[in-house]
Order: C-alpha cells, then sequence, then structure tokens
C-alpha cells in the first residue's frame, strides 16, 4: 500500500533530482588518473551491457582515448532479465563472467540481494552520493516514458496522461505489452488511482506491442495515432523526419539503469574506472550518444534537459518488490481478457 | 554358427545404436534433463539448491491456463491444416506435374523461410493492418469494401500467417516423397478404370501417409511452440497463447530474473504433446513396408499431363507467390529504403535512398556477421543432414536396439522452448572447461543441430520407409559391403530429401534469432543479432535492409540447391 508519505518523499526526492540536474556529479580527475594507473596493469574487462556493439565500439573508443592503457570490451547482452539471469547462472558455476554491468533498476535491486555486485566507495572517486544505491550501483542513465504522436493521423495534439483514456483516441492507441510505465506511475498516483487509469486504458482497446521500438514505428506509420512509449526509442525515426512529435507526461515515468563492478571482476580497477567515467559528463555523452539514454543528475545531457522542471516518478531502488507487484498485477490485467 | 553369424552382424548395429544414443543423449537429453529439474528448483537454475513445487502450482493452477491452451490448439491446428494443404499442392504441382518453369517454381517456394519472422510480421501487418493495410486500403478504395474488412490481429490472422510461413516447409517435407512416388500402382488402378480422385484418394494419399503424417506432427509441435507470429499479431490484440506466455515469463517476468522453473513447468504440456503423437507416429510406422514406393522395378516417375488445366494451374500458382512472396519482399525492400517504416504511398519515393544500406556495411561488425552466419548455417545445415540420414537410416531400415528411443530424443527437442535450450547450454558451457565454445559461433552450431533435428528426422524419416529393401539386397547380393550400399543405393535415392533438409536447415539458421541472442558472446555476432540490435534501438528500417542482404545469401544457397538436386536426379536415375 502506498502511503501519502512516501508520496511526499517521492516528490521531494523528484524535486531533488530536478535540483540536481544543474549540478555535476562527475568524479575528480586526480583521483580517476590514480584509479587508471591502476586499470593499466589489469587484464581485459567485460562490460555487460545491452547496447548494439558497433554502438558500445564507440562508447569504449571514447572512454580509451582518456585512458589508453585500459583495455575493456563489450558483450552486448539482450534484454535486463536475460543479463540479470545469466549473471547468476555465471557465478553459480563460478565461471568467467562480467567486470562491470549497466543493467536496469529492478534488475540491479534483484543483483543486490546477491553478492555478484562489489561495493565501492564511490564517493572517493568523485562520484555523487545521490546516485549511488546501498553504495554499490551507480546511476548512469534514464529511460524516459512519453507520448508519442502521429501529426498526421492524430485527431488532435495530445498532452498527457488524460489523452489515453480520452474516446476521441478509442482503437487508435498503442502501448508496450510491459505495463512498466503504469507500475512506475503508481508511486506517485498511489495503487487505487493507477489502477483505476489503467482500466480505462485497457477499455480503450489499444494495440499491444512486445517491444517499444516497433511501437514508435508504427505510430509513424499511422498505424496508432497515439503511444505511451520510451523516448530513446522514438528518437531514430523523429531524427529521419518521420511525422511524430513526442510530449512529456507529468508526472513522467523513468525506469533507471545503473552501472557497477561485479564481485568477482579479474580487473577491479579498470571496472570502477568505467563506473565512474561512464557517470562523468564525458562519458554519459559518450553513452547518451548512441543510447539515447542519460543521466538525469548532469546538467549537460539532453536527457536532463528534456526532464528539467518535470515531476518524475520511479519506485525507490529498495521498493522495487513493490513495483514488481504492481508490475505483475497490471500485466495479469492483460492477459486477463482470456479467461473472459 | 547360425547364432555367431547372427551375433556378429548384430554388433555393427549395437555400435551404431550406442553411438547414435551417445550423440543424441549429449545433444538432447542435457537440455531436456535441465528443462526437468528446472521446474523444481526455487529460481528454476538447474544446478541451484532447494527443491520447490511452486513453479508446477503456479503453471498448472493458473486459471488462464485452460483458455491459453484453446487459443494454443486452435491456433496450431488451423496453421497445420492451412500449411498441409498448401505443402501437398505444392509438392504435387511441382514435382508430379508438367507445369512450366517448376525450378524457378520450385526455389520460388522456399525463398519466404529467409525473410526473419519479425519483419515477415511486420511485412503483413503493413498489408493487412485494419487500418494502414496496403490491401485493406486498395480493396477500400477501388471496391468500395468496409475499411479494415482483413485484421491481421486475430486468431484467423495469426492462422492464416503462419500457415503461410510454414508452407514451404511442408513442401520442403513433401516434395521428396511425392517425387519418390512409384507410378506402377497408379497406372494399374487407371487402367482399371480409376478416375484421377479415386486414384488419389485410394493410391498416393495411403502410400503418402507416413510423410503427411510426419509432416502434419512437426508443424502442429512448431505450432504449439512458435512465437513469432502469435507474438507479433496476438499480442497486439491481447490473444495469448503458451508461446506468448512462456515469452512473458521469459522476458516480462516480475522479478527480474526470467522464470525459468514456469517455463520447464509449462514445458511438460510440450513434452507431453510431443511424447504422445511421437507414439502415434510409430505405431503407424510399425508396418512400414506398407508405404514402400521406391522399388527395384521402378522407373522415372512419369509427369501427369496438366492438360486443359495448365493455364489456370498456373495463374493461381502465381498468385500465390505474389501473396507468399512477391508482396512481403517488396514490403521488405520497399521498407529497407525508407528512412523510417511508413504505409505504402507513392509520396515516400522522394525519399526513397541506399542509406540503410551503406549504414550496414559501415557497421565494422557487418562483415564478420555475415562470415559468421554463413559459417553457422553451413555447418549447421551439415551437421543435422549426417545426424538425421543416420537416425532414420538406423530407425527405418534397421533392427538395431533402442531405436524408438532413439527416434524419440531426436525428435525432443521440439518441445524444448528456444530459452532453455540457450540456457542449458550456457550451464553445459560454462562448467565444461574440454570444449570452449562458450561465446564463439560453436555453441550456436550446437544449438541449431540441437533444434533441427527434429525436423531433419521427421523429414529424412518419410522418405527412408519409401525405399524397398530389395534395392540393398540385391547389392548384398553383388557382394557390395554395408557402406557401399548406404552409399551407392540409398543415399543417391534419398539425395533429394538429403538437399531439401539441408537447405531448410540452412535458411532457418540464418534467421533464427531465439539461440543466436541468448548465446551472443564475445566473438559471435551473426547477421540476426546484428539485425536484431537495429530493431531494439529503433532502426527498423536498417533491420529491413539486413532482411533483404539475407534473403539475398537464400537466394544464392536456393540456387545452389536446385543445381545440385537437378544433377542428383540425373545421377539416381
Amino acid at each position: 500500500m502506498i502511503t501519502m508519505n512516501r508520496r511526499n518523499l517521492l516528490s521531494t526526492a523528484a524535486a531533488a533530482l530536478t535540483m540536481m540536474a544543474t549540478r555535476t556529479s562527475y568524479a575528480a580527475d586526480a583521483d580517476m588518473a590514480a584509479l587508471a594507473a591502476k586499470a593499466a596493469a589489469e587484464p581485459m574487462a567485460v562490460w555487460y551491457d545491452s547496447s548494439r556493439q558497433d554502438q558500445a565500439d564507440q562508447v569504449i573508443a571514447a572512454f580509451n582515448a582518456k585512458y589508453p592503457d585500459a583495455k575493456i570490451r563489450q558483450e552486448s547482452i539482450a534484454g535486463g532479465n536475460g543479463m540479470s539471469g545469466r549473471l547468476m547462472q555465471e557465478a553459480m558455476a563460478n565461471a568467467d563472467s562480467a567486470d562491470v554491468v549497466s543493467v536496469g533498476g529492478g534488475e540491479t535491486a534483484r543483483l543486490l540481494d546477491t553478492d555478484i555486485i562489489a561495493s565501492r566507495d564511490w564517493s572517493a572517486i568523485g562520484i555523487d552520493p545521490k546516485a549511488v544505491a546501498e553504495d554499490k550501483a551507480v546511476l548512469t542513465a534514464v529511460s524516459i516514458y512519453c507520448l508519442i504522436y502521429n501529426k498526421d493521423t492524430t485527431p488532435k495534439v495530445p498532452t498527457g496522461w488524460d489523452d489515453l483514456v480520452d474516446p476521441e483516441f478509442k482503437g487508435n492507441i498503442g502501448t508496450w505489452i510491459r505495463a512498466a510505465a503504469f507500475a512506475e506511475l503508481a508511486a506517485t498516483w498511489g495503487e487505487e488511482k493507477t489502477t483505476d487509469f489503467y482500466t480505462r486504458v485497457l477499455a480503450q482497446e489499444p494495440l499491444f506491442y512486445n517491444s517499444t521500438a516497433p511501437l514508435a514505428q508504427s505510430v509513424a506509420a499511422g498505424e496508432v495515432a497515439l503511444g505511451l512509449g520510451i523516448y530513446h526509442t522514438a528518437l531514430p525515426p523523429l531524427e529521419k523526419g518521420a511525422p511524430i512529435g513526442l510530449v512529456a507526461l507529468d508526472p513522467t515515468p523513468i525506469s533507471s539503469i545503473y552501472s557497477f563492478a561485479t564481485q568477482r571482476a579479474k580487473a577491479p580497477n579498470t571496472a570502477s574506472l568505467f563506473v565512474a567515467w561512464l557517470a562523468s559528463p564525458e562519458g554519459n555523452a559518450a553513452y547518451e550518444k548512441i543510447s539515447g539514454r542519460g543521466s538525469p543528475l548532469l546538467g549537460s545531457t539532453n536527457t536532463a534537459k528534456f526532464l528539467e522542471g518535470r515531476a518524475m516518478t520511479e519506485w525507490p531502488i529498495k521498493e522495487k518488490a513493490s513495483y514488481a507487484a504492481i508490475f505483475e498485477k497490471y500485466n495479469n490485467m492483460v492477459t486477463a481478457k482470456a479467461v473472459k | 554358427m547360425a547364432k555367431a553369424i547372427d551375433r556378429s552382424a548384430r554388433a555393427p548395429l549395437v555400435l551404431a545404436g550406442g553411438a547414435l544414443l551417445l550423440v543424441l543423449g549429449y545433444l538432447v537429453a542435457v537440455p531436456l534433463v535441465m528443462l526437468v529439474i528446472s521446474a523444481f528448483k526455487p529460481n528454476g537454475f538447474p544446478f541451484e539448491s532447494g527443491f520447490t513445487l511452486k513453479h508446477l502450482v503456479a503453471s498448472f493452477g493458473n486459471p488462464l491456463l485452460p483458455e491459453l491452451i484453446t487459443n494454443t490448439l486452435l491456433f496450431s491446428l488451423g496453421s497445420t491444416a492451412l500449411a498441409l494443404l498448401l505443402g501437398i499442392l505444392l509438392a504435387f504441382l511441382l514435382e508430379r506435374t508438367d507445369l512450366p518453369l517448376r525450378n524457378l517454381w520450385r526455389g520460388a517456394a522456399i525463398l519466404p523461410m529467409a525473410i526473419p519472422p519479425m519483419l515477415l510480421a511486420m511485412a503483413w501487418v503493413l498489408l493487412l493492418s485494419p487500418r494502414i493495410g496496403a490491401i485493406n486500403v486498395l480493396l477500400s478504395n477501388w471496391f468500395g469494401v468496409a475499411p479494415g474488412t482483413f485484421n491481421i490481429y486475430s486468431l484467423s490472422g495469426m492462422i492464416f500467417v503462419e500457415g503461410m510461413s510454414l508452407a514451404p516447409s511442408a513442401y520442403l517435407m513433401l516434395a521428396a516423397p511425392v517425387s519418390n512416388l512409384a507410378t506402377t500402382m497408379e497406372e494399374a488402378a487407371a487402367l482399371s478404370g480409376a478416375g484421377p480422385l479415386r486414384r488419389l484418394r485410394r493410391i498416393i494419399l495411403p502410400m503418402l501417409l507416413p510423410a503427411i503424417a510426419s509432416a502434419a506432427i512437426y508443424l502442429f509441435i512448431v505450432g504449439l511452440v512458435v512465437f513469432d507470429v502469435p507474438g507479433s499479431l496476438g499480442i497486439p490484440a491481447r490473444i495469448f497463447v503458451l508461446s506468448t506466455h512462456i515469452y512473458n515469463l521469459a522476458h516480462n517476468p516480475p522479478n527480474s530474473i526470467p522464470a525459468l522453473g514456469e517455463i520447464g513447468s509449462l514445458s511438460f504440456i510440450f513434452l507431453i504433446a510431443l511424447a504422445a503423437l511421437g507414439l502415434v507416429y510409430h505405431r503407424m510406422g510399425r508396418d512400414a513396408r506398407r508405404f514402400v514406393t521406391i522399388t527395384g522395378k521402378a522407373t522415372a516417375p512419369r509427369l501427369w499431363d496438366l492438360g486443359i488445366w495448365r493455364m489456370p494451374v498456373t495463374v493461381g500458382l502465381a498468385l500465390y507467390f505474389v501473396l507468399t512472396l512477391i508482396l512481403p519482399i517488396a514490403i521488405l525492400i520497399w521498407t529497407s529504403l525508407l528512412p523510417y517504416q511508413a504505409r505504402i504511398s507513392p509520396a515516400l519515393v522522394e525519399v526513397m535512398n541506399f542509406d540503410n544500406y551503406a549504414t550496414f556495411m559501415r557497421n565494422s561488425r557487418s562483415f564478420e556477421a555475415m562470415k559468421n552466419s554463413i559459417i553457422v548455417a553451413l555447418v549447421s545445415a551439415s551437421l543435422v543432414v549426417l545426424l538425421s540420414f543416420a537416425v532414420a537410416i538406423y530407425v527405418t531400415r534397421t533392427k538395431g536396439p533402442w531405436r524408438t528411443s532413439i527416434d524419440l530424443l531426436a525428435f525432443a527437442p521440439m518441445a524444448i522452448p528456444g530459452v532453455m535450450i540457450g540456457m542449458a547450454l550456457i550451464f553445459v558451457y560454462l562448467t565444461f572447461d574440454a570444449l570452449p565454445v562458450y561465446g564463439t559461433i560453436w555453441i550456436i552450431v550446437i544449438a541449431f543441430t540441437t533444434e533441427y533435428l527434429a525436423y531433419g528426422t521427421r523429414s529424412a524419416n518419410g522418405v527412408a520407409v519409401q525405399v524397398h529393401p530389395e534395392l540393398e539386397e540385391a547389392g548384398r547380393m553383388s557382394g557390395a559391403g554395408a557402406w557401399r550400399i548406404q552409399r551407392r543405393i540409398l543415399i543417391p535415392l534419398v539425395l533429394p530429401a538429403i538437399l531439401a533438409v539441408w537447405v531448410w536447415v540452412f535458411a532457418h539458421a540464418l534467421r533464427a534469432l531465439s539461440a543466436p541472442l541468448m548465446l551472443q558472446g564475445k566473438d559471435n555476432t551473426v547477421m540476426v543479432t546484428l539485425l536484431w540490435g537495429y530493431w531494439n534501438t529503433g532502426e527498423i528500417t536498417i533491420a529491413a535492409a539486413i532482411g533483404v542482404v539475407l534473403v539475398g545469401v537464400l537466394l544464392i544457397a536456393t540456387a545452389v540447391w536446385r543445381s545440385a538436386a537437378s544433377r542428383g536426379m540425373t545421377h539416381a536415375h
């Protein structure tokens, strides 16, 4: 059950995040140089991340431009769940695994319950404590949920959440089969109000997509006029001239992405150096350039600019169990049609 | 003395059976056992400690299950019936009639297999979606048909697309058996006054029963486990089947790790269905000699003269290929030339360009991915062919021990969801250092060889039972050894089927995503994982360009297949 106190707390946290968007939280250069010197003597570090390999190559090239003696390569692993599953499998088999990982908040919370993630004194190398979860994982980026609409086919320009339940859009809406945005919305609206709202969204007979990228493209193609999608998956068609527009929501659901070094890392200093660099303005810019996702804590990122002045909604990492319960409940509401 | 001879003749069979059991045990039994164990482990990881029944309770106590099973059965039966009907028609038309340009049609029949399913589903959405589907729009504009008359997001839409996409597999499974049908009985029936329909019903179809049953069982199981079409066309309309439920358990679990325990539990349903169908097939195959159609007295199959039907049949076939091949590939090419996905409109011609192909070529991983894909497809196809025909010959043409077990083991991988094969292989090769394949293309080859063995053995069995033992007996009488008999008599006779299996596996290994994605490591990027990377980051038009390249690669493979098949047929006859 969500209490008023926690909502207040979340609002305060969201406001704090917005304020922090104007601050920088990058690591101190001197500390990073010391870390880089230690990293130079280490073997090749392995980075588990879901980006395309050619994109990750660009991030690593930018990293190596600053730290040429640190060695790291990426292994592209599909989906956060797949990544957490693989890390747990590798840990059980005591097999070679990742040195450094970038994965979603839900998976990070799950892994925080294991001994897979290493503890680091991240503040000692200049990381803003606000970006650190339980001394282990560092917030490096967020995925932002937003409205995507087709400028040619929309009956009206959408402005916010209410458009999803507007009869004018009935049968003309697309949404992700994962009800993650609504589950995160419940952190601010409360479970009862959000459940009622999601019930009304389902009554609009939306089309469901098993991934947000095809959803954005479907809006571009006119398959649906309005979609509740993810900002970075709408950027490719938008940048190439598709007739789509983006509308920020209030509050804006976000899904955090954390990076961390692993307990069994063979190159622990390289792993820490890489995480710290990813959290810096320079590293974050390189990551945002390839993925469209950046940190909301760094004022320089497009992500922070898009979110500037907006309230964000996301379950705190310690309360991801509440998120999981609501997420499962909403997913069941979607599949429940089958038993009617 | 007689006993000693029996024992000496049996020894090689025991050895061969043992070797097959060993290989299949390694490829199939390991993931199968892991699948079963995972159903009883707290997090579904086979090697973790603890034991639980909670996954079984959750899976089988799920109130959605009856509806999921009903939807799954309807979808699978419908798509099997459609694919089988089309496959049989294609096999007869392309193998047994004097239809013009048969080689061209044969190539065209399998090309749709090269289109990655997610792109094929996208193409059908652009053709038949209620709002932007080109066919719906044209029918509405030209004939005043109500907008959205055809809705691809429906159970019938799913059956239609799955049936169409399985038709090439059905054709490939049936082409060789149909082509091998002996004409003597047909001719005798014709002389006795039996008309074409009566001959079809009383002689031809009964003789083809094992092959048709093989194909039907295979297609039905595929319909039970396939995800792509239900995922792309069913999920949007909230039509869920077992495979989409399993997908959600793997990709959208509430506790942030794949729900392997529940997946393992639900897979019992597939395993039970598969075992039941496998046993039915075995009972039917007991009297295999009933289905012999290739004898020492056989002549080259005579082609049926289509007569006045030649033109209507040609037009009908052309229409079929327009619908299943030309339109989807045209949509794929159309999308690959656009900057973003869009409905079909002449206005977009202005913005068309080759940027997506240029982006693909500039990708530092493209060359490596293409090389890896081709190696994986070539090796997997060859291994599946070798193993499948070894299994088929052993199971259908010898009295060796463990035949039923070997055949069921070869069939079993169909019931194992791709995600579980991937998980099992990760476990095996994480702990088994002696074979360092983790993160290489060879782990993908192992996954594909396991996954496609069922198709290979179903096809091979259907053909192997058709060859009369008298041919081998004649070889033995002439003093030929067992290997020489296989090489000089049996293999040439079943060569068209061997090549058909090879090209099928090659095509599927080029486009299959599940195993390469799960097993992706540092050195094993393949084309389809590259494609998925673009797809998943919103670059769907670049993904379409890679799809076009894949179709091109398969076009070349198809040309090689047809050329080899033609040469093989000439030698065999």
